[in-house]
C-alpha cells in the first residue's frame, strides 16, 4: 500500500525524515520500502490500524513517543434524524452498528484542488466532491464510508439483511450480481449495496444529487470476505472491513466528514444522524502478568518503560500486584489476549532488546525412521553409481499418470494452474521421463536421474524411488566399451541397492508392471505383492503422450519403499578370515543358449563344493567358436579353508566333480 | 647343433653373465629372443639338437638342458614381473582417468542435509507429515479459522472442501504436539504448495519447520537458536535481526533477517542495498495453538520457525532462478559437489 509521506506529516508534530520513518516502521513490524515521495508498506493481515495515513503517523508517534496531531472535526450539534427515517439490521452479529447521517443541499461538484492533489498523490482518481470525500476519509483514517443519494432510497428505510431469491445488484464497477444469500444494505425495496464490499449503481451519487446519506458502519469481517470472494470484488473497503475497523473512532470520522463538507459547502444542511448501535463497543480488557511477560520475552523491562509505551498506545491500565489490567484502544483490533499485548510492548520497545540465548533442555527422544534412513542410503549409493538426483513436482498431467497407472483414479486438484499439474502423482516415473526428454531437447543425451519422494494413492502417501536412464546413448568416455543391453544397467542398480541396503526380503519375477517391456524387465515382489520393477520402458507408455516419445526406449526403475518399515536396521556382521592361501580356478563350458544363468548358478551352488569361498560369472560368450545356438559361460571358483592350506589334489578332485556334474546335467562341453 | 661339447655349467654361466649385464627393456627383449625364441632361440636349438645325440649322452644332457631351460625361463619371467609387458613408455598422462561419470545429489538435498545435521546436533528430532493435508492441520489448528484473511483462496490448491496441498509445513507442529509430551525440539522438512508461478515463485517448494516447547522457552531462546543456525549456514561473521511480523500461529511473531553475505553491509543487488536478507519467519507459539492440541498455555511456552529451503540454497549456492531446482537440466545438476 502506497502511503504519501507528506500526508502522514499532517498528523505528526515533529515528523522524522522519510528515510528515518521507513527505518522505524520496519522496526515496528510494517515492512516498508522507500519510494520517491512516499512509502510502500506491505501490511500483514493483523495491521488494519496502519492502513491509513493517520494510522502510519500513530505508529511513528508511539515509536518516537512523539505527539500525534488529530485533524479538526465538526464540533456543532447533530440532531437526531427524524422525518420517518429508519435504519435496522436483521442480525446484530453481522452489523452491530450502522450510522446514517443525512445532509441536504449538497452538490456533487468538482473537487477542490487541495483534495484532488491529496488523492492524486496516492494515485486515486477524482470523481466528484462527495465521493472523493468518502475516499479521502478511507485513506485518512482507514474506515470505509459510503455516500448514497438519499432521494433514491425507497421508503426512507435502510435494512442490513441477506439478499433474497431473485434479487440482483449492479455494483459501482458496472458488474451485475445475484444478491441471494449475500449480506446487503437494502432500502425499503431492494439491495443497494453489498455490505462492506461495494455500493450499487441504483443509489449512486451523481451530478444531480442534492441530498446525501452518509453510511459509516461495522460489518462482520468474515462475512465481508465471503461476499467479496464469492463475487470476486476486490475493493479498498473490503480490504479494510475484512481485517477490522476502529470502532472507537466512528463518531470522530462522522464529524471529520461534516467538517470537511461544511468547509467546502457551508450552505449544506445537516438534517440529522441515525445511530443504530445495537452492540456498543467495549474495549478489550487484558490481564497482563509481569511473570508471563518476563517468561515469554526472557528479559526484564522496567515498569516505567512498559507503562509509558502503553500510554503512548492509548491503552488505559490499572496496576495490580504482579501486573496490569489493560484496556485496549479500538484501533488495535487484533489485540485481545495477553500474548497480543506482550507483542505490542516488545515490538515498540524493540526486538533488539532480546538477549540471545539457547534453551537448556535434555535432548529429545530421537525416533528411528526407516524410510528416512533408507532414503539416505539410496541417495548415496545411487550417487556413487553415477546417477544424478532430480526433484520433480508432486503433481503431474493426468495423461502421464494414467499412462503408468491405468487402473484406478488419481487424486485430482480442484483448482490446478495448468494441465501438467492437475493430479497428484501415483508414480514418480513420468516426472523423470519428462525431465529426461527436456534434457534431450536441449541436446543433452546422456542423463541418468533418480528421485525419492511421496506418491499419492488411496489417501496415503507411500515413498517411492524412481530411476530413469537414457539409453542408446553415445559413447561418453574414451575408455568405455560399448556394453550389454541397458536392462543390465537397471538390474545392476537394483542389485547394488538391494545388497547395500539389505533388501533380502525382495524377490524378482518375470511378471512386470504394465509400464515395463516384458522380457526386458523384471518385477520386484515383496510378500507376494508386486511393489515395482525395472527394465526397458514399455512402448505403450512411451507412446501415450507427446511429452515422452523417446526414439530409444529408456530403462527405468520404480519401487514402493514402504516395505523398509519392516526391516530392522542392520549393517551386517563380520566373520573369521582365513590366513591361508586360497586357490582360484576358472572354468568355462559351452551350454545351450536357452539355459539361463540363474539355473546354472543355482546348480553349482547346490553341489555344496568343499571350501568354496566364492563363485562368480566372469564371462559370457557367443560366437562361431562355440557354435550356433550355444553359449559359453565362464565361472571363477575361489577355494579357501579356514584352518589350512588346500592341496591342488583336493581342489582338482572338487573341480572334477563340477565337470562331471555340468556334463551330466546340462550336456556342457568344457572349454578350458 | 652338436651338443657333445655342451655343458650345463658353461651354458648357465654364460646366461647369468648376460642377464647380470642386462639393463633396460631392450636388453631383456634381446635376451628373451636369443634364448627362448621358438624359431632360433638357444633353448629351442638345444632341444632340437638333443634328438641327434647318442643314446648314452641323452639322459644326462636331457636333464641338464631341461634344468637350463627352467632357469632361463624363470629368470626371464621374474624379470617380466618387474617390468611388465604393458606399454609403459609414451603414456598420455593427460587423458581423463577411468571412472564412471560422477553422480550428484540435488542441491536441495545437500542444503537440507546441512540444515538437518545442525539441528540433530542440537538435539532436534526430525518429523514428517503428509503433503495432502486437511484444512484442520493446515489452518484451523494453526489459529487460522475459515474467514481469516490469511487464508486467501487464491494461494491454495484444493482437493476438496476438506483436503488441500499443504501451504506450509506448520501442520507438522500440530501432528508432533498431538503425539509427544514437552519438553521437546523438532524440525520437519517437506514440500509445500502455493498457487503462484512466476519468475520468483514455484508452485511447489520446500520448507523446514521447527518447534521447541518447554516450560520456560523464551523469545531470547528463539533469537539465540536462529542466530547460531544462521552462522552455521552463512558463516560465523553474520548476525541476525528480528523484525516484528505476523503469523496466525505465533504471538509475538518476527521475521528474521541475516546480514547480507554478498556485500557485508555495502549496498548490493541481493539485499537491495539494505544490508539485510530476509531468511525466515518465526515467533512464540500462539496460546490458541497450544489449546488446539490440549497443552496448558500457562504451563508451556515455545517457539516455532519456518524457512524456505530454496531460499537458503539460493543464497548459499547462488542459484539464479527457483525454476532451476525442478527442471533437472543436467548442466545444473552437474554443478553441485557432495562436500
Amino acid at each position: 500500500m502506497y502511503i504519501h509521506y507528506d500526508w502522514v506529516k499532517d498528523y505528526l508534530k515533529d515528523a522524522p525524515s522519510m528515510e528515518e520513518a521507513a527505518r522505524l516502521l520496519n522496526l515496528t513490524g510494517l515492512e516498508t520500502e522507500l519510494e520517491e515521495e512516499g512509502l510502500e508498506i506491505e501490511h500483514t493481515v493483523n495491521r488494519p490500524d496502519a492502513m491509513s495515513h493517520f494510522g502510519v503517523a500513530r505508529e511513528l508517534a508511539v515509536k518516537l513517543n512523539g505527539e500525534l496531531v488529530e485533524p479538526p472535526v465538526y464540533t456543532g450539534e447533530i440532531p437526531q434524524l427524524e422525518d420517518g427515517w429508519k435504519i435496522e439490521t436483521e442480525d446484530v452479529e453481522q452489523c452491530p452498528r450502522y450510522i446514517g447521517v443525512k445532509v441536504d443541499n449538497v452538490k456533487a461538484e468538482e473537487t477542490p484542488s487541495w483534495l484532488k492533489a491529496k488523492l492524486a498523490s496516492i494515485d486515486q482518481t477524482s470523481h466528484n466532491f462527495l465521493v472523493d470525500l468518502t475516499n479521502f476519509l478511507l485513506w485518512e483514517f482507514g474506515h470505509p464510508s459510503h455516500a448514497f443519494d438519499a432521494t433514491l432510497l425507497e421508503d426512507k428505510h435502510i435494512i442490513i439483511r441477506r439478499g433474497r431469491a431473485g434479487e440482483t445488484l449492479t455494483t459501482l464497477d458496472g458488474q451485475d450480481h445475484e444478491a441471494e444469500g449475500l449480506l446487503c444494505i437494502a432500502d425499503g425495496k431492494r439491495p443497494i449495496a453489498f455490505a462492506g464490499v461495494m455500493g450499487g449503481q441504483n443509489t449512486e451519487v451523481s451530478e444531480s444529487t442534492t441530498e446525501l446519506l452518509l453510511e459509516l458502519a461495522v460489518f462482520k469481517p468474515g462475512t465481508v470476505r465471503r461476499t467479496g470472494s464469492k463475487e470476486k470484488i476486490l475493493s479498498d473497503a473490503r480490504h479494510r472491513f475484512e481485517r477490522g475497523v476502529d470502532r472507537e473512532r466512528m463518531d470522530r470520522v462522522i464529524r471529520r466528514f461534516l467538517y470537511l463538507l461544511l468547509e467546502q459547502q457551508p450552505e449544506a444542511r445537516i438534517m440529522g444522524i441515525y445511530d443504530m448501535d445495537r452492540a456498543p463497543f467495549e474495549r478489550a480488557s487484558i490481564r497482563l502478568r509481569r511473570s508471563q511477560l518476563n517468561r515469554l520475552l526472557g528479559i526484564h523491562l522496567e515498569d516505567r518503560e512498559i507503562e509509558d509505551l502503553m500510554t503512548a498506545m492509548d491503552c488505559r491500565f490499572d496496576r495490580f500486584d504482579g501486573g496490569w489490567q489493560v484496556s485496549v484502544p479500538g484501533y488495535k483490533v487484533d489485540v485481545t489476549r495477553e500474548a497480543d499485548m506482550i507483542e505490542e510492548i516488545i515490538r515498540f520497545a524493540g526486538l533488539d532488546l532480546l538477549e540471545t540465548d539457547l534453551p537448556e533442555m535434555a535432548g529429545t527422544d530421537l525416533e528411528h525412521d526407516a524410510v528416512r534412513e533408507n532414503t539416505t542410503g539410496i541417495r548415496r549409493t545411487l550417487q556413487g553409481m553415477g546417477l544424478q538426483e532430480a526433484y520433480t513436482y508432486s503433481f503431474q498431467a493426468e495423461i502421464w499418470d494414467k499412462a503408468v497407472s491405468p487402473e484406478g483414479e488419481p487424486t485430482r486438484l480442484r483448482n490446478p494452474m495448468n494441465k501438467n499439474q492437475a493430479v497428484m502423482r501415483r508414480c514418480i516415473l513420468p516426472g523423470l521421463l519428462v525431465s529426461l526428454r527436456n534434457n534431450q531437447k536441449r541436446g543433452i543425451a546422456d542423463v541418468q536421474l533418480f528421485e525419492v519422494g511421496h506418491t499419492f494413492r488411496n489417501g496415503i502417501e507411500p515413498h517411492h524411488l524412481a530411476v530413469a536412464l537414457s539409453s542408446g546413448k553415445e559413447k561418453s568416455s574414451w575408455w568405455e566399451v560399448p556394453g550389454a543391453h541397458p536392462f543390465y544397467q537397471a538390474k545392476g542398480i537394483y542389485e547394488r541397492l538391494a545388497s547395500r541396503l539389505g533388501w533380502d526380503a525382495l524377490e524378482l519375477r518375470k511378471d512386470v508392471p504394465n509400464w515395463l517391456t516384458p522380457g526386458e524387465a523384471l518385477g520386484i515382489y515383496y510378500k507376494g505383492n508386486c511393489i515395482g520393477g525395472f527394465g526397458t520402458l514399455s512402448q505403450s507408455v512411451n507412446k501415450a503422450c507427446e511429452d515422452f516419445q523417446f526414439e530409444t526406449l529408456p530403462v527405468v526403475l520404480e519401487i514402493d519403499l514402504e516395505f523398509v518399515n519392516d526391516l530392522s536396521p542392520d549393517h551386517g556382521q563380520a566373520e573369521e578370515l582365513s590366513v591361508f592361501p586360497g586357490m582360484k580356478i576358472d572354468m568355462a563350458f559351452v551350454v545351450d543358449d536357452h539355459l539361463v544363468y540363474d539355473e546354472v548358478n543355482r546348480h553349482l551352488l547346490g553341489l555344496n563344493l568343499e571350501n568354496l569361498e566364492s563363485l562368480e560369472l566372469f564371462d559370457v560368450y557367443q560366437g562361431k567358436s562355440v557354435g550356433t545356438g550355444k553359449k559359453s559361460l565362464g565361472f571363477r571358483f575361489r577355494f579357501q579353508a579356514l584352518e589350512r592350506t588346500l592341496t591342488s589334489e583336493e581342489v582338482s578332485a572338487t573341480m572334477e566333480r563340477v565337470t562331471q556334474s555340468v556334463k551330466e546335467t546340462f550336456g556342457a562341453v568344457i572349454r578350458m | 647343433m652338436d651338443l657333445t661339447a655342451w655343458r650345463y655349467e658353461d651354458g648357465i654361466a654364460a646366461f647369468r653373465k648376460e642377464a647380470d649385464a642386462a639393463s633396460g627393456e631392450e636388453d631383456w627383449a634381446r635376451l628373451k629372443n636369443a634364448y627362448l625364441s621358438k624359431k632360433n632361440g638357444l633353448v629351442t636349438s638345444l632341444l632340437a639338437g638333443l634328438r641327434e645325440v647318442s643314446r648314452e649322452l641323452k639322459p644326462r644332457l636331457g636333464k641338464e638342458i631341461n634344468q637350463f631351460k627352467k632357469e632361463v625361463e624363470a629368470t626371464l619371467k621374474e624379470r617380466a614381473k618387474v617390468a611388465p609387458k604393458r606399454k609403459a613408455a609414451g603414456l598420455d598422462l593427460t587423458l581423463p582417468g577411468m571412472a564412471p561419470r560422477p553422480g550428484s545429489l540435488h542441491p536441495l538435498t545437500l542444503t537440507l542435509d546441512d540444515m538437518l545435521k545442525w539441528f540433530t546436533q542440537m538435539g532436534y528430532d526430525i518429523s514428517d507429515g503428509p503433503e495432502i493435508e486437511t484444512t484442520f492441520y493446515n489452518f484451523e489448528a494453526l489459529n487460522t479459522p475459515e474467514d481469516h484473511p490469511a487464508r486467501e483462496d487464491a494461494d491454495t490448491f484444493y482437493i476438496d472442501d476438506n483436503r488441500l496441498l499443504r501451504t506450509q509445513t506448520s501442520g507438522c507442529q500440530i501432528r508432533y504436539m498431538q503425539t509427544h509430551t514437552p519438553p521437546f525440539r523438532m524440525v520437519a522438512p517437506g514440500k509445500v504448495f502455493r498457487r503462484d508461478d512466476d519468475a520468483t515463485h514455484s508452485p511447489m517448494f520446500h520448507q523446514l519447520e521447527g518447534l521447541v516447547v518447554g516450560e520456560n522457552i523464551s523469545f531470547g531462546h528463539l533469537k539465540g537458536t536462529l542466530e547460531a543456525f544462521a552462522r552455521a549456514m552463512f558463516g560465523e561473521e553474520v548476525t541476525i535481526r528480528l523484525r516484528p511480523s505476523y503469523f496466525p500461529f505465533t504471538e509475538p511473531s518476527a521475521e528474521v533477517d541475516v546480514t547480507c553475505v554478498f556485500c557485508g553491509n555495502e549496498p548490493c543487488r541481493v539485499c537491495k542495498g539494505t544490508g539485510w536478507i530476509e531468511i525466515l519467519g518465526s515467533g512464540m507459539v500462539d496460546p490458541n495453538v497450544f489449546e488446539a492440541v490440549g497443552y496448558d498455555p500457562d504451563k508451556y511456552t515455545g517457539f516455532a520457525f519456518g524457512m524456505g529451503i530454496e531460499r537458503i540454497s539460493m543464497l548459499r549456492m547462488q542459484v539464479p532462478h527457483i525454476r532451476y531446482y525442478f527442471n533437472n537440466d543436467r548442466r545444473f545438476l552437474d554443478r553441485f559437489k557432495v562436500g
